[in-house]
C-alpha cells in the first residue's frame, strides 16, 4: 500500500465505503430489484400524472399477459366475470327488447280491434308500454318454488314455495335435479357441458338457471314470458355476488348460507307481483269494475231513455197531429223538456188531455202557440154549439161545409139557428130539415103510440101535440111514456084533456049535493028501507071509489033541520037527531061511518013554524087532493 | 336451526341388494320383487345427532353394475360417503365392489365409506370367508354382514357412515 494510497485510505475511507455499497447496489440484481420495488408504484403514478407514454407502453404487454392468463385458466376468467356480464348482456337485450317493443306499439297503434282497444286503456291505466302489457297479458304464470341447489353435490342450499305449491322433499328433488342435469349432459351434450335449461313437465315449466357452483331450478306453472328469467338470473347474480365462496365451499351446512332463502323468496315475491300485477289485469279490478258498471248503466240508462225520448215525442207528435185545432210546426225534445211551436184554436183540446192521449206521462211541454181558427170540422162543431147553444136534443154534424142540426127543436129555435149558422166561421150554409118532422106524420105516429080511447082527440100543428077530451086518469097518466117513442114534439098540449073519472064525480056531487030527506013532525027516525037513501048511498059509494081514483077528496056532510016547533033546546036536540038518523041509515046502507060528519042549521032568533024544515039534508064537496105529508 | 345435508350413494354390482337396503332403511319394508334400477333413485332420511342437530341424508341409489359408465361417475361427483354393497351369496359381487372403489377413489379421492356384505340371512349359501372379511378389516375397511330382507345392521350401516360424515355420532 503507497503512501498516497494510505492517505487516501485516511481521508476517503467513508466515502470510499458509500461508493462501495452504491456499485454493490447497482450491480447486484436482487438489491436493485429490491430498491425498484420500493420506488415502482410511485415511479408509475408519477410517470402516468406526467405523460401518457406509460399507458401507451403498457399496453400491449397487459393485454398479452391477459390473454395468456385467459387462455390458461378460463373457468377461473368466467367466474369472476359471471356477476358482472349478466347484467350487461341483460341491459343490451333490454334495450334491443324495448325496440321491439316499440315496433309493437306502433303496430297495435292501428289495430281498432276491440280486445286491442281494451288493453290499450288497461296499459295505458298500468302505465306500461302497451307492446309490452300484450306480452305480459298472453303470458301468464306462477312461479311455484324456487330450488337453490349445488352443483357438485345436488345437495338443496336453499328452498323456497309459494303457500299453494304442493310440499316435497326438497332435498330429494334437488338431488333429482341434478342427476337429471348430469344425464342430460353426459347423454345429449357431446363435451358432456352442456347444460339442461328448461324442462317442461305437463303444467310447469322448469327453468334452470346456472351459476358458477350452483344452479337456481324454478318451477314455474304456466308460460312465463322470456323477460322472468333475467330477473330471476339477476336475482342469482345477486346470491352469488353475497355467497360465492359459501356456495363454492357447500358441504350441507345451512349455517355457511344463512339467508340465502330471503334472497330466492324474491324470486316469488318478484312472480307474485308480476302474475298478481296479471291477475289484476285479467280480472277487472274491483273499483274499474264499478266505474265500468256505472258508465254501462249510464249508457244503457241513456239508450234506453233516448229511446224513450223518442218514442215519447213521437207519440206527442202523432197526439198534436190528431187533436183537431193544434198546429205544430215544430216540435222536438231536449231530453227533459219538448218544446212545441205552431197554432192552436181556442177550443182546441189543451195539452193535458193531448198528453194524456198520447200516453207520455209526466212529461214537461213548453208550448209557443199562436191562436187562430180552425177549419177542422170537430172544431167547427164546438164554435157551432158555443154560438148556437142547441137545445137539448138537438145533434150538430158537418156535411162538407153544411151545418146539419138534427133533433127536436122549436120553429123559433130553427129560424135563429138558419139565420146565424152560416155567420160561424167554416159554416157556409145551414139544414135544420132533420129537427122536424110534418105534423100528419107526428099525428100518426102520436096515434100509433097512445091508442087513445073513445072520447080523446089528438090534433098536431107546427109540431105541438093537442090532446083534447076525457079519458081514464091511468091512460093520461100513461101519455109521457108512450110519446117516448115518437119523434120529437116542440110542445105538448093537454089543457083540454079531462080525465073521464073526475066527470062521473062531478056528476054525482052535483046530483046529491042538498038532497033532501023528510021527517014526520017532532020524529028523528027514518025508514030504513027509504028507496031514495040506498040509491044515493050506492052513488056516495061510486063517487068516494072515483075520488080516490083521480086522487081527490071528496067531503059529505048531513045538516040536520027543525020545524021551530017547541022550544030552541029541543028543536035543536031534533035537528041533531035527524043529521044522526040520517048518518046511521047511510051507515047501515053500507058507507063508512068517518066518511060522513053531521051538523046543525043556524035557528033564527025568533022562529017561525015552517013544516017544510022537518028535513035532514046531504052537502058534498069535491075538495083537491090533500097532499100527504 | 341448522341444517345438514350430506350426499351419499349406494354402489355396487346389480341385484346385490342396494335398492332393498335403502327401502328397508328410509320405509323399514322390504319386498322379494326384483326391479332393476335404472339410471339413479334418490331417497332422503333424517338422523338425529347426539350434538342435537339433525342429519339429512341425501341416498343416491344408483343402478347396479360392475364398472362405472360415464353417467354413474357423474352421479358419483360430490358425494361424502358411500356404502360399497356386496352380495354374500355371490363372491364376485365383492370383486366388482372394490374395483368401484377404486375407481371412485381415483375419480374423486378417498372417501368415507361403509361396506355392506348382504343377504346375511342366507347363511346357506354364503360364499364370503371370515378371512377375506378379516383382510378387508386389515386394510381399515369397515365390513357390516347386512340384510335388508330382516332388517340385520342396516340401520347401523347409515348410522357408521353418518358419524364418519359428521364426526358426531348419530342419536
Ligand atoms: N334374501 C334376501 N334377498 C334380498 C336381500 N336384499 C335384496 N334381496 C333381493 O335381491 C333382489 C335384488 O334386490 P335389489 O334391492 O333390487 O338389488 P339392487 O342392488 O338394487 O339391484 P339393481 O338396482 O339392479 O342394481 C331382490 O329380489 C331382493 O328381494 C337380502 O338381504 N336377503
Ligand atoms: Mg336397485
Amino acid at each position: 500500500m503507497s503512501e498516497l494510497e494510505k492517505l487516501r485510505e485516511i481521508l476517503f475511507a467513508k466515502e470510499k465505503q458509500t461508493l462501495e455499497n452504491i456499485r454493490e447496489r447497482t450491480e447486484t440484481p436482487s438489491t436493485r430489484t429490491r430498491d425498484v420495488a420500493e420506488v415502482l408504484p410511485g415511479a408509475i403514478g408519477l410517470s402516468h400524472r406526467k405523460d401518457p407514454q406509460l399507458v401507451k407502453a403498457l399496453r400491449e404487454p397487459v393485454r398479452e399477459s391477459f390473454e395468456y392468463a385467459v387462455d390458461k385458466n378460463p373457468r377461473a376468467f368466467a367466474d369472476a366475470l359471471f356477476p358482472v356480464i349478466g347484467p350487461a348482456i341483460r341491459k343490451s337485450i333490454a334495450e334491443s327488447m324495448k325496440a321491439l317493443v316499440q315496433s309493437m306499439n306502433n303496430t297495435m297503434e292501428y289495430s281498432l280491434s276491440p280486445k286491442g282497444f281494451k288493453w290499450r286503456i288497461e296499459a295505458s291505466r298500468a302505465g306500461i308500454p302497451l307492446g309490452e302489457y300484450i306480452l305480459r297479458k298472453t303470458l301468464v304464470y306462477r312461479i311455484e318454488q324456487v330450488y337453490l341447489i349445488n352443483r357438485e353435490r345436488g345437495l338443496m342450499v336453499g328452498h323456497v314455495q309459494n303457500e299453494s305449491a304442493v310440499a316435497q322433499d326438497a332435498d330429494a328433488v334437488s338431488a333429482m335435479f341434478t342427476a337429471i342435469q348430469d344425464f342430460v349432459s353426459d347423454s345429449f351434450s357431446p363435451d358432456h357441458r352442456q347444460l339442461l335449461e328448461t324442462a317442461d313437465i305437463g303444467e310447469f315449466t322448469v327453468w334452470v338457471l346456472h351459476g358458477p357452483y350452483s344452479m337456481m331450478a324454478c318451477v314455474i306453472r304456466g308460460e312465463p314470458p322470456r323477460g322472468v328469467r333475467d330477473e330471476l338470473a339477476e336475482i342469482l347474480e345477486r346470491i352469488n355476488l353475497q355467497y360465492g365462496e359459501a356456495l363454492e365451499d357447500f358441504t350441507g351446512d345451512s349455517d355457511s348460507v344463512e339467508g340465502v332463502e330471503d334472497l330466492l323468496g324474491e324470486c316469488l315475491l318478484l312472480e307474485q307481483l308480476a302474475s298478481g300485477e296479471d291477475s289484476k289485469k285479467s280480472a277487472i279490478s274491483p273499483p274499474l269494475l264499478i266505474v265500468l258498471l256505472l258508465v254501462g248503466a249510464a249508457l244503457a240508462w241513456w239508450a234506453y231513455s233516448s229511446f224513450q225520448e223518442r218514442q215519447r215525442l213521437q207519440a206527442f207528435r202523432q197526439a198534436v197531429a190528431d187533436t183537431p185545432g193544434l198546429v205544430a210546426t215544430e216540435l222536438a225534445s231536449d231530453g227533459r223538456v219538448i218544446n212545441m211551436r205552431g197554432l192552436a184554436d181556442p177550443l182546441a183540446d189543451d195539452l193535458e188531455q193531448v198528453m194524456q192521449r198520447a200516453g207520455v206521462g209526466e212529461v214537461a211541454v213548453a208550448a209557443d202557440m199562436a191562436p187562430f181558427q180552425s177549419l177542422d170540422a170537430e172544431i167547427i162543431l164546438r164554435r157551432a154549439r158555443q154560438g148556437l147553444k142547441p137545445p137539448a136534443g138537438v145533434e150538430f154534424s158537418m156535411r162538407g161545409d153544411t151545418l146539419v142540426a138534427s133533433g127536436r127543436a122549436g120553429a123559433e129555435w130553427r129560424e135563429q139557428f138558419l139565420s146565424r149558422a152560416p155567420l160561424i166561421a167554416g159554416v157556409a150554409s145551414a139544414d135544420a130539415s132533420a129537427t122536424f118532422v110534418r105534423d100528419e106524420e107526428l099525428l100518426r105516429q102520436a096515434r100509433m103510440a097512445l091508442q087513445p080511447p073513445a072520447g080523446v082527440v089528438l090534433g098536431v100543428e107546427d109540431q105541438i101535440l093537442s090532446i083534447a077530451g076525457t079519458a081514464p086518469q091511468r091512460w093520461i097518466d100513461a101519455v109521457p111514456e108512450g110519446l117516448e117513442s115518437v119523434d120529437s114534439f116542440a110542445d105538448i098540449d093537454d089543457s083540454a084533456l079531462v080525465p073521464s073519472e073526475l066527470a062521473a064525480l062531478d056528476r054525482i056531487v052535483s046530483q046529491l049535493d042538498g038532497r033532501t030527506f023528510y021527517f014526520a013532525s017532532g020524529a028523528s027516525l027514518l025508514d030504513s028501507r027509504n028507496t031514495a037513501l040506498q040509491s044515493a048511498a050506492i052513488q056516495l059509494q061510486e063517487g068516494f071509489a072515483l075520488a080516490e081514483l083521480i086522487g081527490r077528496t071528496l067531503d059529505v056532510q048531513i045538516m040536520g033541520f027543525a020545524d021551530g016547533v017547541g022550544s030552541l033546546e029541543s028543536n035543536r036536540e031534533v035537528m041533531r037527531l035527524r043529521a044522526e038518523a040520517l048518518k046511521r041509515g047511510f051507515v047501515a046502507a053500507g058507507i063508512e061511518a068517518d066518511r060522513i060528519s053531521t051538523a046543525i042549521a043556524a035557528l033564527p032568533d025568533n022562529p017561525v013554524v015552517d013544516e017544510s024544515m022537518r028535513k035532514a039534508e046531504l052537502r058534498l064537496e069535491l075538495r083537491p087532493a090533500v097532499p100527504t105529508p | 336451526m341448522t341444517r345438514i345435508s350430506r350426499k351419499v350413494c349406494i354402489i355396487g354390482d346389480f341385484a346385490v341388494g342396494k335398492t332393498s337396503t335403502v327401502t328397508r332403511f328410509v320405509n323399514n319394508v322390504f319386498s322379494e320383487k326384483y326391479l332393476t334400477t335404472v339410471g339413479v333413485k334418490i331417497d332422503t332420511k333424517d338422523l338425529e345427532l347426539v350434538d342435537g342437530r339433525s342429519l339429512r341424508m341425501v341416498i343416491w341409489d344408483i343402478a347396479g353394475s360392475d364398472r362405472f359408465s360415464s353417467a354413474e361417475f357423474a352421479y358419483m361427483r360430490g358425494a361424502q360417503g358411500y356404502l360399497l354393497v356386496v352380495d354374500g351369496t355371490r363372491k364376485e359381487t365383492l370383486a366388482s365392489a372394490l374395483a368401484l372403489r377404486a375407481a371412485v377413489e381415483e375419480r374423486y379421492g378417498a372417501l368415507p365409506f361403509v361396506l355392506l356384505l348382504n343377504k346375511y340371512d342366507l347363511v346357506d349359501e354364503w360364499s364370503v370367508s371370515d378371512a377375506e372379511i378379516e383382510a378387508l378389516n386389515k386394510q381399515g375397511v369397515l365390513v357390516l354382514c347386512t340384510s335388508a330382507m330382516t332388517g340385520k345392521c342396516v340401520e347401523k350401516a347409515f348410522r357408521d357412515l353418518a358419524k364418519s360424515l359428521t364426526g358426531v355420532s348419530a342419536a
